[in-house]
């Protein structure tokens, strides 16, 4: 099974794992709004580059080819 | 399965179907669940939940969700997604290979650069790909990108580390040392080749060449492959050729000319200066 998200839920799925966005559109900690969510390689995360959430550790997602191959190795 | 399950629990019953391929997270639904039983798909639009619900299927897909499916993925990338899945085992047989014996933080960028390969040999368009890469791991990402995309994995890598562990059979940490040297060198260097840009001017292109046959014939090293990938760069290639001849006495000892490839290997004859 897929679970996949529109545009329009992507704020619930970031809400889910306690992130949310700052007033410049970033992925950042819901109890620290200071504080921008990183990918393994350092890089922030702006919304419209937000490609979703995979497993380990829960780690988020960028919509490149080199993160989306991560994803897809850890997907069912 | 626990995610169904824990969603029965919650009033989000979808036992009537046999299968669920697609689980959808979408606001732009008009109801709270829409089953589409023939595409074995469900979508669930969370801002008309009741509260209650939308906090306990927000727990749920952060708790079980992720850990049964691996990933949530923006339906956008999807196809992406499942695209690298199906090209898995075509290039499982390298990564196995590769894994072990490059650094760890570069395993994403073989990975990625090992499908862009595919992509390519396919006749696909790669150039967004590419960029993607470089955008990542910056002119690494391009060198590895266009080294594996003109086989040098299977031509100097491959044989350089069977190579390596065959001289240093009882110490196999040694063939590993060396074969990161080599690895290292040659990824941040590129010093027996040379990959055409869209973006080099072809002054540029002769002068990189020029430069790097001068240094590489002061460490004995009389040859040079060029690789254009794509048309307009093998055209920049060969148009630069004589000029690059001229200046370092090098002749072209193979030329390869496909539609989307050009390969000329460069070596200057023995006797000349």
């Amino acid at each position: 099974m897929r679970i996949t998200f529109d545009d329009g839920a992507r704020e619930f799925v970031l809400n889910a794992f306690n992130k949310t966005l700052d007033n410049r559109n970033f992925v950042v900690e819901e109890a620290d709004r200071k504080q921008r969510v990183l990918t393994p390689r350092g890089e922030d995360i702006p919304l419209d580059e937000f490609a979703g959430v995979r497993r380990g550790s829960t780690i988020f997602v960028k919509s490149d080819i080199v993160s989306l191959i991560e994803a897809a190795r850890v997907m069912a | 399965m626990k995610f169904l399950d824990k969603l029965k629990s919650i009033g989000l019953d979808f036992s009537r179907l046999r299968n669920i391929s697609i689980f959808k997270l979408s606001v732009n639904i008009d109801k709270s669940v829409h089953v589409d039983a023939s595409n074995a798909c469900v979508t669930i639009n969370p801002s008309l939940l009741t509260g209650k619900k939308r906090r306990a299927l927000s727990r749920i897909l952060a708790e079980d969700g992720l850990s049964e499916c691996g990933a949530i993925v923006h339906e956008r990338h999807l196809p992406v997604v499942e695209e690298v899945q199906s090209s898995m085992p075509a290039i499982q047989k390298d990564l196995d290979f590769f894994s072990p014996i490059i650094p760890p933080q570069d395993i994403p960028l073989l990975q990625a650069c090992l499908y862009l390969r595919q992509k390519f040999q396919a006749h696909h368009q790669i150039e967004e790909l590419k960029s993607q890469i470089v955008r990542v791991y910056g002119q690494r990402g391009r060198n590895f990108a266009n080294l594996c995309s003109a086989n040098y994995l299977d031509d100097w890598f491959r044989p350089m580390y069977t190579e390596l562990q065959r001289v240093h059979a009882t110490n196999p940490a040694q063939a590993r040392e060396k074969f990161m040297e080599f690895y290292s060198s040659v990824l941040r260097d590129l010093p027996w080749s040379e990959f055409v840009c869209s973006r080099t001017s072809r002054a540029a292109l002769t002068t990189s060449v020029v430069d790097k046959m001068n240094r590489n014939r002061q460490n004995g090293v009389r040859f040079l492959n060029l690789h254009g990938l794509g048309q307009e760069n093998g055209k920049k290639m060969l148009a630069v050729l004589p000029e690059i001849q001229r200046q370092t006495g090098a002749v072209s000892v193979k030329i390869e000319q496909e539609s989307t490839r050009t390969f000329v290997r460069l070596e200057i004859p023995d006797g000349s200066l």
